[in-house]
């Protein structure tokens, strides 16, 4: 980079004063002299040494400096990112966002930049970025298809990709930045070789309307026979109207049913579901297929999404139903159950303080002294309810036993309790610990309560456990639910937790009292429904007895679903998207077999497994024996390359299938997540490196715009020149001196001293 | 020294704001105190045709005392329901007695299956043995579910173990087995009906019935094994 050098003063005001005063100085000093009678030569040496010694010094008062300037270019040139995302393929108006940024450069931009007579470097950027010719930008106007965008790549790559830096860069994009790992590398580079960036904001705020189907759910095992539903996430962005589109349900990549969602308008989040009965044991394929509508402009997002459902009898699901005394909610829940036959219950209520009511037993002796005490006890079942019970009803032991089954055997466990169960007890309880919610220490006059209505949370809407109804009236089914009187107070959900309904109107000291809650536990997973006499739901005489038991029984599988893992599968990668290597970890949970070889060497046939891992088509892609010792998780690595379903099978040493996941893969959701323009991204960039941030509607005088740029530059050129002070050296040193001395010797020589 | 007319003065005036202290504050520990009614095991005492529900007026406190045997939950007291009231489907357990014949309209019968496939259950008893009840009982239950007629309960259902394990009901007065009449809605019992006199049985101590129907002992036992049968199945 070239460096050229000026001369300055950095008090360069003292000078014109300065002068005037060594003049009127010098004047005196000659007219001293010539009235002591000096020859006109004598006093005109004179004079003339003594204004060299004083000029010198203005000069050196006045902070002479050379100004080494680093930022002049050779040849100066603006580096033009255009981003070639999927975000820019969308439409806001006549054509893409991409067309919109070219047509911005080649009109307007370019012409205002060679008339500065700068030149043009382009690069086309997304997941990464390249220099490009003019042809290669014009042909890009073909392939907007990059699945990421990495503006921070692109600004770090014009910034350094050459010796000498652009005077510039202009970035025309959507700002929706998606890949942020080069943020710090890209702002170091900027700020070091003074680099101002300019974003164009390409798009609108708001974005084109967006339709995309989220996710497909299904429950993990269902008995034959048995009804179950695919639910279709599915959501909606924009204000326009949008017609009515199918939906279609294949099986294994059959068709088996269509649904036609109706015409609405306005954003929203919902689900369409899709009952399914199978008749035979077997392992499905549920796809739900979009069927978009043809809307201009409607980005369509995730068209597919896939479930497996295990059709298996074999995964009975037992409960334990434990309440303080008889209630009538508990024989409307087992009416609920009544009518899926691999659903078993076993009651225990208590009779009074010494004696319990056992029912739907087993086996002689079992629960024969009330309430488990031991793992090995409670082992049989996957759900526990412990309804109208106070914690101190339940021993330390107890409770640790429950917090055991919960966290360790990944039990489910329900708490139903009213106004007259959750008092001050649970505070602090080895129970609360479990909960999804922390208790009230003050839950004031409940008996004063009004009737109200549940009200299901977003979330609970979303979940298939509340879908009890066919698509759209799903709502209205549980806004039709007659009110209840009572409710039992609890503080404030945990952080993680879901929080599933919460009173119409009451407020407690965290929001809106918490009526149904539930969170993952360990291994397990809680759950905490805070009113009574749900039976009033079944017997109402407008209600749909179907309703109440769907809800019921969707909601006992979830609680049991995680107790049937034996050995739990994560994920650790935080974000899953194709090409990538799939870190999984396999944690096998303590079994009761487990539990009953504690102290002794656990055969080694308990710890192995076989895990193999199915990709889209069912290619095969991982297959190992490996050995899971209990609480010990196992990473394993499997590269996924595409997108689709991804399925995680574990059997044990007997080839009985203990743990199974589904994993659906895709590759373009993120660009197509947030359609809006990001000014805010833009303008960060530009506030961080002294440029601007521009909406292409706030950008079209192009001059304007490369003004402010040159004046920027300038700006920042002056900012970063070197400046060294000038004079301070021997040389001047000497003829300071050497003047005064020679003075000194002339005065001394002409008797003037 | 105070006159004893401004002591008292301030006495009384003392006094009458603790009275009224206690009486804001009376209501307010009662209320707190109170149980959600619907938490309780409370009987909907049918009227129904002709009948008030007044037969064996105390048939619902009885039930209650028998089954705080069994349970700690509360009861509470009857509720009288008409047939067609749509209260009853907030009354999870419906009684009915009487001694007479009677005849259910179409609304009521409609209500009545209503009620049943909503989970709702109903104990009916008849009176001191007369024979005009139970033959009415069985005739019109059989016609809420058609196709479906009311049958005998056989000696191994649950409903003679729920509680107290009865291998038979044996009538005083002659020898043979008293069985229950029992409505099932697919595998589901929905109503019981006992013809000798269980209510007499064990709300009025055979009293009534005297030499005939069910022993009291045995009477409370059925009774406490049906309520248990109602909370539980």
């Amino acid at each position: 980079m070239p460096a050229n050098s000026t001369f300055a003063f950095d008090a360069a005001w003292v000078l014109a004063p300065g002068a005037v005063l060594i003049l009127a100085m010098l004047g005196l000093t000659g007219w001293q002299l010539a009235r002591r009678g000096l020859a006109w030569p004598e006093t005109a040496g004179l004079v003339i040494l003594r204004g060299i010694v004083l000029l010198e010094i203005l000069l050196l008062a006045a902070r002479p400096v050379s100004v080494q300037s680093v930022g002049q270019h050779h040849e100066p040139y603006v580096a033009v990112l255009m981003d070639r995302s999927l975000s820019m393929s969308l439409r806001d108006g006549h054509q893409s966002r991409f067309g919109d940024a070219y047509d911005y450069l080649k009109d307007k931009l370019a012409p205002a930049l060679l008339k500065q007579h700068w030149k043009i470097h382009p690069w086309l950027f997304a997941e990464s970025s390249k220099t490009a010719s003019g042809d290669e930008v014009t042909a890009a106007m073909t392939t907007v298809d990059g699945k990421r965008t990495n503006l921070a790549g692109a600004l770090l790559q014009a910034a350094t990709s050459s010796a000498e830096p652009p005077v510039a860069i202009v970035a025309l994009t959507d700002g929706n930045a998606n890949d942020a790992t080069d943020n710090y590398k890209a702002s170091s580079a900027l700020l070091e070789r003074g680099i101002p960036v300019y974003g164009i904001g390409i798009g609108s705020d708001a974005g084109p309307p967006t339709l995309a189907l989220e996710k497909v759910t299904a429950p993990s095992v269902v008995p034959a026979k048995q009804q179950f539903r695919v639910a279709a996430e599915l959501s909606v962005s924009g204000s326009s109207d949008l017609p009515s589109f199918e939906l279609m349900l294949l099986r294994d990549g059959q068709l088996t049913q269509t649904k036609t969602v109706t015409a609405f308008s306005g954003s929203r989040s919902w689900a369409e579901t899709f009952p399914v009965t199978e008749n035979e044991e077997g392992r499905h394929n549920y796809t739900v297929q979009l069927m978009p509508p043809n809307v201009d402009p409607l980005v369509i997002g995730q068209k597919t999404g896939t479930a497996q459902v295990n059709i298996s009898n074999e995964k009975d699901l037992r409960i334990l139903f434990v309440q303080g005394t008889l209630t009538w909610d508990y024989k409307f829940i087992l009416r609920a159950l009544h009518s899926d036959p691999a659903v078993r219950v076993t009651g225990l209520s208590r009779t009074s303080d010494h004696s319990t009511y056992r029912q739907n037993v087993e086996k002689a002796g079992e629960l024969i002294d009330g309430f488990p005490t031991s793992l090995e006890q409670i082992s049989p079942y996957q759900v526990v309810v412990i309804s109208n019970l106070k914690a101190t009803d339940l021993t330390p032991a107890q409770q640790n036993v429950l917090a055991r089954y919960c966290g360790e055997l990944g039990g489910g466990l329900l708490l139903l309790g009213g106004a007259e169960t959750f008092d001050t007890s649970w505070q602090g309880s080895g129970l609360e610990k479990l909960m999804p919610v922390t208790f009230d220490a003050n839950p004031g006059l409940t008996a004063l309560d009004k009737p109200f209505h549940l009200k299901l949370t977003d979330e609970a809407m979303r979940n298939p456990i509340f879908q009890i109804s066919d698509g759209t009236d799903n709502a209205s089914a549980w806004q039709s639910l007659p009110s209840f009187t009572q409710y039992g107070r609890v503080e404030k959900a945990k952080s993680g937790a879901t929080i599933w309904a919460e009173h119409e109107e009451d407020v407690g000291p965290q929001g809106k009292r918490i009526l149904m809650a539930s969170q993952n536990y360990g291994a397990g997973r809680s759950a905490i429904i805070c009113v009574q006499n749900f039976w009033r739901w079944r017997l109402a005489k407008e209600s749909d007895p179907a309703q109440f038991d769907r809800f019921w029984r969707q909601l006992f599988r979830w609680l049991g679903e995680a107790g049937k893992q034996t050995v739990l599968i994560d994920f650790a990668n935080q974000e899953l998207t194709p090409p990538t290597d799939l870190h999984i970890l396999l944690d096998r949970q303590m079994s009761a077999a487990d539990v009953a070889n504690t102290g002794t060497s656990t055969p080694k046939l308990l710890n192995i497994f076989t895990v193999s891992v199915h990709g889209p088509d069912q290619k095969e892609l991982y297959h190992n024996s490996v050995e899971l010792p209990p609480n010990q998780p196992v990473p394993i690595t499997v590269h996924a390359e595409t997108e689709g379903l991804y399925s995680i099978v574990i059997k044990d040493a007997e080839q009985r299938e203990v743990a199974e996941r589904n994993l659906q893969l895709v590759n373009n959701r993120v660009e197509l997540e947030h359609t809006g323009r990001d000014m805010e991204n833009l303008k960060q960039w530009a506030s961080l490196t002294g440029g601007k941030a521009l909406a292409i509607e706030d950008a079209q005088d192009a001059a304007e715009l490369v003004e402010s740029m040159q004046k920027q530059v300038q700006l920042m050129e002056k900012a970063d020149a070197t400046r060294l002070p000038w004079g301070l050296n021997g040389w001047m040193l000497s003829l300071l001196l050497g003047c005064i001395a020679l003075e000194w010797l002339l005065r001394k020589r002409w008797n003037l001293l | 020294m105070e006159p004893l007319i401004v002591k008292f003065m301030h006495r009384a005036r003392f006094l009458l704001v603790l009275g009224a202290l206690c009486l804001i504050a009376l209501p307010m520990s009662s209320a707190a105190q109170s149980t959600d009614k619907f938490t309780t095991f409370f009987v909907g005492r049918l009227k129904f045709s002709q009948n008030d529900g007044d037969d064996c007026g105390t048939v619902a406190q009885e039930l209650g005392h028998l089954l705080g045997r069994a349970s700690t939950i509360e009861v509470q007291d009857e509720k009288k329901i008409r047939l067609a009231d749509d209260s009853m489907f907030e009354t999870p357990f419906l009684f009915m007695n009487g001694h007479n014949d009677f005849v259910l309209s179409e609304a009521e019968l409609a209500n009545l299956r209503k009620y049943f496939t909503h989970g709702g259950f109903l104990l009916g008893s008849g009176c001191c043995n007369a024979p005009g009840f139970p033959i009415a009982w069985r005739r019109e239950m059989s016609r809420v579910f058609p196709g479906n007629p009311v049958r005998k309960i056989p000696y191994d259902h649950i409903i003679y173990r729920t509680f107290y394990k009865m291998d038979r009901l044996r009538a005083l007065d002659k020898n043979e087995d008293v069985q229950l009449d029992g409505l099932f809605n697919g595998d589901e019992l929905v109503a019981v009906m006992c013809e000798d006199g269980l209510c007499c049985s064990f709300a009025m101590g055979n009293e009534c019935n005297s030499g005939r129907g069910l022993a009291p002992e045995d009477g409370r036992q059925i009774a406490l094994n049906i309520a248990v049968y109602a909370l539980t199945h």
